[in-house]
């Protein structure tokens, strides 16, 4: 089932370079669609357990749904496997992914009449391996695999910016790349440096037990040597025992908190924080609507499922360590990127730091360790998700008739286009927070948790007021750029532009109705398939800590 | 009562709060096809009627019901699980109490007749924005709003009541902002917007302490909660406030819930300093101003009080009296040289809100809320005539250029008139003739009295004869505002500074009578660290279940009843006398920019032809002010005191703090009436008369009184400079620090990384330079070819160098793994590696 998710965009992509020019964006249209659909026979698995939400994922980390496992190099002393499953973290951003690629797919069906509408069969191709790259990310749990689906993502990307974005796309996108790759650098050491310390572990284990080998802790195999697996490295008492030793050693520092914070950087950077934010502005602001839909909706929530695959329940005890730094790199991003969105003047930079304001409560619910914290941040990403996209389209929309995106030469807008305007009320008070739609949940939910985390960190009230003035800055910067671009009196510039199509609509509406019901009902739509496993994850980290 | 009845009330209101929002989604997909005026019906029968229909079955059904009943249906009310944050369930459920049950009614009936109002008021041209008609998205809005509002009115639980309370506070930013073609109009929404969110921080500070040391966000389980942690010494109670783990003040925890819980209801009861929102909203259409503006979501902020009343300390309830006492006094002031004649209305309900707020800070539960009902009915009225008034007179709302204009709308006169005389407290002094704010305010002005002056002879008497207490809540209790009163007592006390002799006598004690839910609290659980040394409680029953004899633990070893609330009342202060003064003063200067009000629109000659010969009135339009009018007149006292009367004991059962109502035996309180009577009631005749002699021939007189008493009359008509001041330290600051974030982004962040970048690329030169030297680069070279040949199909981004980053961080990784097998992993290089190439 999760191999066909994944590559069943690729398929389209092949089957785009060869069918005839003008059916290219059907096929991939088809493909992105398909995947969908195949992604929603997942949710059965999931409602499942909808009377007990806690339970979803029974108990313990690494409760796993749609395992495929397979060896794939195997190696003397090593077996990097073909290892995919979903869980509670995994789950809804799959969903999300397929449904923002299908829309995003949508948004690009006008490529024709681009500025840049050559090689319809590459742009299509490159964007359903971009798809299938995604997917990867959230469906592998071995790190190598993991590693490999990262980096297959980021080579679209980086052609699907240089390419067809705007007049500074190269240097946009090779400021993507770079950033990227630095993290992906990082995370390549980190990655041969725990397998080689998960290795050392089970051999140390060995030798002291004179065992032939050790049992994983989670299913029924035996362990001989270092392990790429995800879950093992997190849930096997051996290994992780090991890594959290103070004897262990990477360069003469702590093992723990080095691969922490090399892996912290690696997803920090897609995340982004501040100040390892600035590619996002560019790179959004270069590249064309469709891809930075993906960009804001998915590629950015890569960090934070790092966070929650690998820093956290790998590394606990530099978690703890390091969360009074994280809490302030949160608290940082969020009202630095809220202040960074108010000084912009052009409109799709705005949205691009509105988004480093609202990963920052992403940040920040993790590092405090609490259930709230845990449940606001993984619902922050999803709801994010949605409305960020949304916003990316409704600059998109207007950008393709005003061909510019001076917030201050727009006005009255809500006048001339009113489907539009009503959509991006929707849109940008979602992104607001205002209760009732999306964004509220996450933020509500973070603060509440940051707060709760007093009984653990002394700086916790203050991180959480912090967080909590967020969301009157973000009222001041959305409320005064909805009044600079939709309200006002009508300008002669844009009358006569012709409001939202069907199409436009076809895609804004889901999305709306998305940051409608994940606001109204977000234990229906989020919590009860994510409580499980981040209460899991937490319950681990905790344990280890203590 | 019968068991059908269990579930009835709770669904009918909650049917009363979701029709509306069915109504709202109808007209935003099919309003435009609906027309004008039919969208507009659609609006006032679904969006508002049938919650009308429902809340009148509610309320009759309610008001027939006895107490213990009532108590069983609050009791077994339906709540639903809707999420949990982190461990606290939240649900979501009706909180039926005889407080919503009132409310709810009074917002579908003042709403109800103010969208009536609106289908004239937008019949002409007034719906027009750019020069297009937004009718239907007008009534969208209105029963958008009727669903928050209504929803925020029952709602059981905090959390969705911060929900609703952002959902109204959007629709009145979708409202101010209606006309958004104006650019005062969109201004004054974002205004209003965001000083509300500042008010909301502070409730969201509230809420967190809430969840924090309550557990719960339930109104209910959090009062309880409360008043356990109270008797025990322990979570809110346990600890003063601290930063970074030092303690800062001994203030209780509790006391800065009780604060932040209050700023919101400063963000949208426009309480001073937030208050620079109210006047501008003033932009939106008339309707709105009366609906939003005066009469329901403004008062949202003093029903949060009420609510939280059990959650509040005498300290917290002490900030409140001071924010009301200091809004009322100010806003009044303000309101005298206004000229235009909504915003006269606007400060005169700022003035009028702080009233109210005063009131619940001093204890007078439901003489606040009677001022609540009193004024909803009145200030709708009057900002109705107002709309009349502007609608009439082609959109010209500077009395200046009004003037006698009673003969060309003799129905909005003499409607605005009654207004006039109900908000400055017009009646009869001594007896039970009056308009509706002549009984509300004069209780106000009587419980601060009482806690200012005649505080010791409260705490003497009480603690000779508590027992009268009880029956205060009894629905008999009901007296005339200027009657006897009593004060019922629950207080509690908490000395700021341990150590100084008064600590060393206050009470070490905590009583709990008539509740089973409620353990006598262990005395010695006295800790030394604790900032609540002296808490005492004493939370009481129902009224007909009074137990006064319940259990209740004294460290002391004495059991009278009477002296344990001596002791307790000991500890309380009283209210400062300037605070009783200005709200004294302030009813005087009510009824003088009232009558000036209505002198210089109506009265006199008219003093601009233009608008005095188009000045006429619409039917559709006169009916509401009519029925507002009667309402304003008759069901006031006698429905909506005895009602509050009745929801009292409910809703402020198990507080800290004193409500005050209407029993008392004290002498020292007839004492108090002889003055206040007098002083009081006839303060309106006073106001009115200064009034007409000043505006009676024309705008002469006050002329040159302005002239005279420039620098006063300079500083009101700027309103104290407050929007100055925000703009320059608010706005400007928050612009200036985002042009240093947006520099800070620009010229350093990005030049590290540019540079970086740049150093990069340079060294990758380097780099391929002696591989290609040492033509090891066929690979390599040839993925990067295969790369650009997929990107290349059309430009390739600069080319040749991507080659070299890719080039460059391989090699980068390249050489940390190799330290990582030679320095990092000893043992695993020793174990894994070197075995496996077959070195040493």
């Amino acid at each position: 089932m999760l191999s066909l998710i994944v590559f069943l965009p690729v398929l389209g992509a092949l089957l785009c370079l060869v069918v005839p020019k003008p059916h290219v964006r059907t096929v991939a249209v088809l493909a992105a669609g398909a995947t969908l659909v195949v992604s929603l026979f997942l949710v059965p698995t999931f409602l499942h357990g909808g009377s007990n939400p806690a339970d979803v994922f029974g108990n313990g980390y690494g409760k796993l749904h749609h395992v495929e496992r397979a060896a794939w190099i195997q190696g003397d002393e090593f077996t990097i496997e073909y290892f995919l499953g979903v869980d509670g973290v995994g789950f809804p951003l799959v969903i999300l992914t397929t449904v923002i690629s299908f829309l995003a797919c949508l948004a690009s069906w006008n490529f024709d009449t681009w500025k840049i509408n050559r090689g319809v069969r590459a742009y299509f191709s490159l964007f359903l391996l971009l798809e299938t790259g995604m997917l990867g990310v959230f469906v592998s749990l071995d790190f190598f695999l993991f590693y490999v689906f990262w980096e297959v993502m980021l080579l679209p990307m980086y052609f699907l910016i240089g390419v067809w974005g705007g007049p500074r796309r190269e240097y946009a996108a090779i400021k993507f790349f770079l950033f990227t790759l630095a993290g992906s650098v990082l995370m390549l050491v980190a990655l041969v440096a725990m397998y080689l310390q998960s290795g050392a572990a089970i051999h140390e284990a060995m030798e002291a037990t004179s065992q032939p080998g050790v049992a994983s802790a989670y299913r029924d195999a035996t362990l001989t040597g270092g392990t790429f697996d995800l879950i093992e490295m997190a849930v096997n008492p051996v290994i992780q025992k090991h890594f959290a030793s103070g004897l262990t050693r990477f360069l003469d520092f702590r093992f723990a908190p080095v691969m922490f914070i090399f892996l912290f950087i690696g997803f920090a950077i897609k995340l982004p924080i501040v100040p390892l934010h600035t590619w996002l502005p560019d790179a959004h602001v270069e590249a064309p609507t469709p891809i930075s839909m993906i960009l804001a909706g998915v590629l950015l929530k890569m960090g934070g499922y790092g966070f929650l695959r690998l820093c956290y329940p790998i590394f606990p005890t530099a978690a703890k360590e390091f969360a009074l730094l994280l809490a302030v790199i949160g608290v940082v991003s969020i009202l630095y990127g809220a202040l960074c969105a108010m000084a912009q003047t052009d409109f799709k930079k705005l949205v691009a730091y509105s988004s480093v304001s609202h990963m920052g409560y992403v940040l920040l619910g993790l590092a405090v360790l609490t259930k709230s914290g845990f449940g606001g941040a993984m619902f922050q990403m999803l709801a994010h998700g949605v409305s960020s996209p949304m916003c990316f389209f409704l600059v998109g929309v207007i950008y393709e008739r005003a061909h510019h995106r001076e917030i201050n030469r727009f006005g009255g807008l809500w006048l001339t286009m009113p489907k539009y305007g009503t959509m991006a009320t929707i849109g940008f008070f979602a992104s607001l927070g205002l209760p009732a739609l999306c964004g509220f949940i996450g933020e509500f939910w973070v603060v509440m948790g940051t707060f709760e985390a007093r009984s653990m960190f002394t700086w916790a009230p203050v991180a959480a007021v912090l967080a909590a003035a967020g969301v009157i800055l973000t009222a001041g910067y959305i409320l005064w750029l909805i009044r600079r671009v939709y309200l006002g009196p009508e300008r002669d510039e844009y009358r006569g532009y012709s409001d939202a199509s069907a199409r436009e609509m076809g895609i804004m509406i889901p999305m709306a109705i998305l940051a409608i019901v994940m606001g109204i009902l977000p234990m229906q739509t989020v919590f009860n398939y994510t409580t499980g496993t981040l209460n899991n994850v937490l319950k681990h980290v905790v344990a280890m800590v203590s | 009562m019968s068991a059908p009845l269990t579930h009835t009330y709770e669904i009918l209101l909650a049917l009363g709060v979701l029709i509306p929002f069915v109504s709202f989604w109808l007209l935003v997909l099919f309003g435009a096809k609906l027309g004008k005026p039919a969208s507009g019906w659609f609006a006032v029968v679904l969006g508002m009627g049938v919650s009308l229909v429902l809340a009148t079955i509610v309320l009759a059904g309610w008001w027939q019901t006895d107490a213990g009943t009532r108590a069983q249906l609050t009791e077994d009310a339906f709540r639903w699980h809707w999420a949990t944050v982190g461990e606290v369930p939240v649900t979501i459920g009706v909180k039926l109490d005889s407080l919503t049950v009132i409310m709810f009614f009074m917002v579908a009936f003042v709403a109800f007749w103010i969208f009536v109002f609106s289908l004239g008021y937008m019949s002409g041209h007034s719906d027009e924005v750019g020069g297009k008609s937004l009718y239907h998205r007008f009534f969208a809005f209105l029963a958008l709003f009727g669903f928050s509002m209504l929803g925020l009115v029952a709602s059981s639980s905090l959390l969705f009541l911060f929900i609703f309370w952002e959902l109204v506070g959007l629709c009145s930013y979708l409202l101010i902002g209606f006309y958004f073609d104006r650019d005062y109009a969109y201004r004054a929404a974002i205004k209003a917007f965001v000083t509300n969110r500042v008010g909301d921080f502070g409730f969201l500070l509230g809420l967190m302490l809430v969840f924090f040391k309550l557990r719960t966000l339930d109104l209910d389980q959090a009062a309880v909660n409360f008043a356990q942690q109270l008797a025990s010494g322990t979570g809110l109670f346990g600890e003063g406030i601290t930063l970074f783990g030092h303690q800062i003040s001994g203030m209780a925890l509790a006391t800065l819930m009780g604060i932040g819980l209050f700023c919101g209801a400063m963000g949208k009861s426009a309480q001073f300093p937030l208050h620079v929102w109210l006047p501008d909203a003033m932009a939106g259409p008339t309707p709105v101003s009366a609906l939003i503006h005066a009469a329901t979501m403004v008062a949202a902020g003093v029903y949060l009080v009420a609510r939280v009343f059990r959650l509040m300390t005498p300290d917290a309830l002490m900030f409140v009296a001071v924010i009301g006492c200091l809004t009322l006094t100010l806003m009044a002031l303000v309101a005298i040289v206004q000229v235009d004649i909504k915003k006269c209305l606007a400060y005169s309900t700022l003035s009028q809100l702080g009233y109210m707020i005063f009131g619940m800070g001093c204890g007078a539960w439901i003489a606040a809320l009677f001022h609540l009902m009193t004024h909803a009915f009145f200030k709708a009225m009057l900002f109705l005539c107002s709309g009349q008034v502007i609608e009439g007179c082609h959109h010209e709302q500077d009395m200046r250029k009004m003037g006698g204009l009673f003969k060309k709308m003799p129905v909005t006169c003499w409607t605005f008139f009654i207004g006039v005389l109900a908000i400055s407290g017009a009646g009869v002094a001594g007896t039970k003739i009056g308009l509706g704010g002549f009984f509300s305010k004069d209780e106000i002005l009587a419980v601060a009295y009482a806690r200012s002056h005649q505080w010791t002879s409260y705490q003497d008497f009480e603690a000779g004869e508590h027992g009268g207490a009880g029956a205060a809540h009894g629905e008999h209790a009901v007296l005339p505002a200027s009657g006897e009163r009593v004060v019922r007592l629950a207080a509690y006390r908490q000395d700021p500074q341990p150590g100084s002799t008064e600590t060393a006598q206050a009470p070490k004690s905590t009583y709990v009578w008539g509740n089973d839910d409620l353990r006598p609290a262990d005395a010695s659980a006295e800790d030394g660290r604790k900032a609540a040394d002296g808490a005492g409680a004493i939370v009481h029953g129902q009224p007909g279940e009074e137990s006064h004899a319940a259990a209740h633990t004294d460290d002391r070893g004495t059991h009278g009843a009477g002296r344990d609330n001596a002791a307790i009342f000991a500890g309380m202060r009283p209210l400062p006398k300037w605070m009783f003064f200005l709200a004294l003063i302030t009813a005087y200067v009510t009824p003088f920019y009232m009558m000036r009000a209505w002198w210089m629109t109506f009265m006199g000659k008219p003093r601009d032809e233009h608008v005095y010969h188009h000045a006429h009135e619409i039917p559709l339009m006169y009916v509401p002010l009519i029925v507002l009018a009667v309402g304003t007149l008759f069901a006031s006292y006698f429905l909506f005191r005895p009602l509050l009367a009745a929801a009292a004991p409910e809703a402020t059962a198990a507080s800290l703090v004193l409500a005050f109502d209407g029993t008392s035996h004290a002498p020292a309180i007839h004492a108090a009436h002889g003055f206040l009577k007098w002083g009081v009631g006839g303060a309106f005749i006073v106001g009115f008369v200064v009034a007409i002699v000043i505006y009676g021939r024309g705008l002469g007189l006050a002329e040159q009184l302005s002239r005279a008493l420039r620098p006063l009359h300079t500083l009101l008509v700027h309103k104290y400079y407050f929007d100055e001041v925000y703009e320059v330290v608010w706005i400007k600051g928050c612009l200036l620090l985002s042009r240093i974030a947006r520099w800070i982004d620009t010229w350093i962040i990005d030049f590290i990384a540019d540079s970086l970048a740049k150093l990069t690329a340079a060294l990758a030169n380097f780099a391929g330079w002696i591989i290609d030297m040492h033509g090891v680069d066929g690979v390599v070279n040839g993925i990067s070819q295969t790369a650009q040949d997929i990107g290349g199909v059309l430009r390739t981004p600069q080319t040749g160098r991507i080659r070299n980053y890719v080039l460059w961080a391989v090699a980068a990784a390249t050489i940390v793994i190799v330290c990582v097998l030679i320095f990092g992993s000893e043992s695993a290089a020793a174990t894994v590696i070197r075995p496996a190439a077959g070195l040493p």
